[in-house]
């Protein structure tokens, strides 16, 4: 990976970690805000990645399970972004890979693919069994 | 690389379109490990981490860097092998990775399809 890109990708990972942080401050009442998902807004179903700002949000507020209750893999989004500013960093300062043997991986890719795809047809049950499709409905631009 | 040694991911976009918003989103996953696969493989480098493009179903800023990273190294790549003119569609792939994620990933798609003409 260039330079550039290890650049990049700190920079990513920065933004990961604190847009949700900048949200928290500016935006107390996060947990009744309205989803800005584009499938939340078409189908009123959640996507695989929605609710991990929330979730993101309450690990900051150390409410861990209010956290997991939003996205089970919110901390893990944080502790990756850490670990990558962190191995990024030492890569360029020491100019050697650490990384690319789980970042260019694909089983680990389907590993965690799998854990997503199944997290989130899980939730889609719990959601749609706890929800009427009037409610489901009102979570989107349809409602 | 010739192409018919590269891996195999033909799709009408409009299928793409579909089974993305009547799977919520979960086919969009598969589709993300499968396109950094393709791009991968046209580039004969590593330029989408496969791993990453699993969060960058989960994460806006990570999401915004996967179509970042097709639209600059991988479409490049593409367009120089199937004979193409360059054009720039990374700003085109952002946005719409932002507002309509599944219609950039029809976009990507098409291009891709080129390759299996």
């Amino acid at each position: 990976m260039s330079t550039k890109r290890k650049w990049q990708g700190i920079l990513i990972a920065m933004l990961t970690i604190i847009v949700p942080y900048l949200i928290m401050v500016s935006d107390p009442h996060i947990e009744s805000s309205q989803s800005i998902c584009p499938f939340k807004l078409l189908t009123g179903l959640p996507c695989p990645g929605c609710g991990i700002t929330k979730s993101i949000i309450f690990f900051y507020k150390g409410d861990i399970i209010k956290s997991l209750t939003y996205h089970i893999l919110g901390p893990l989004v944080i502790l990756f972004c850490i670990v990558s500013v962190f191995v990024l960093t030492i890569e360029m300062i020491t100019r050697k890979e650490y990384f690319n043997k789980v970042l260019y991986s694909s089983k680990v890719a389907y590993t965690l693919g799998f854990v997503l795809a199944s997290y989130h047809i899980t939730r889609l049950v719990i959601f749609v069994s706890h929800n009427s499709v009037t409610d489901i409905l009102k979570q989107s631009i349809w409602g | 690389m010739s192409n018919s040694t590269l891996p195999v991911f033909k799709n009408d976009p409009i299928v793409v379109l579909i089974l993305a918003v009547i799977t919520c989103g979960l086919y969009l996953i598969y589709w993300n490990i499968k396109a950094a696969e393709v791009l991968n493989a046209v580039a004969e480098r590593e330029i989408l981490s496969q791993p990453i493009a699993i969060f960058s179903g989960c994460c806006t800023p990570v999401h915004l860097y996967y179509y970042y990273i097709a639209g600059k190294d991988g479409l490049p790549k593409l367009y120089e092998r199937v004979g193409e003119p360059q054009k720039d569609q990374t700003v085109l792939l952002m946005v719409l990775g932002l507002i309509f994620p599944m219609v950039a990933a029809m976009v990507v798609q098409g291009e891709i399809n080129k390759l299996y003409r």
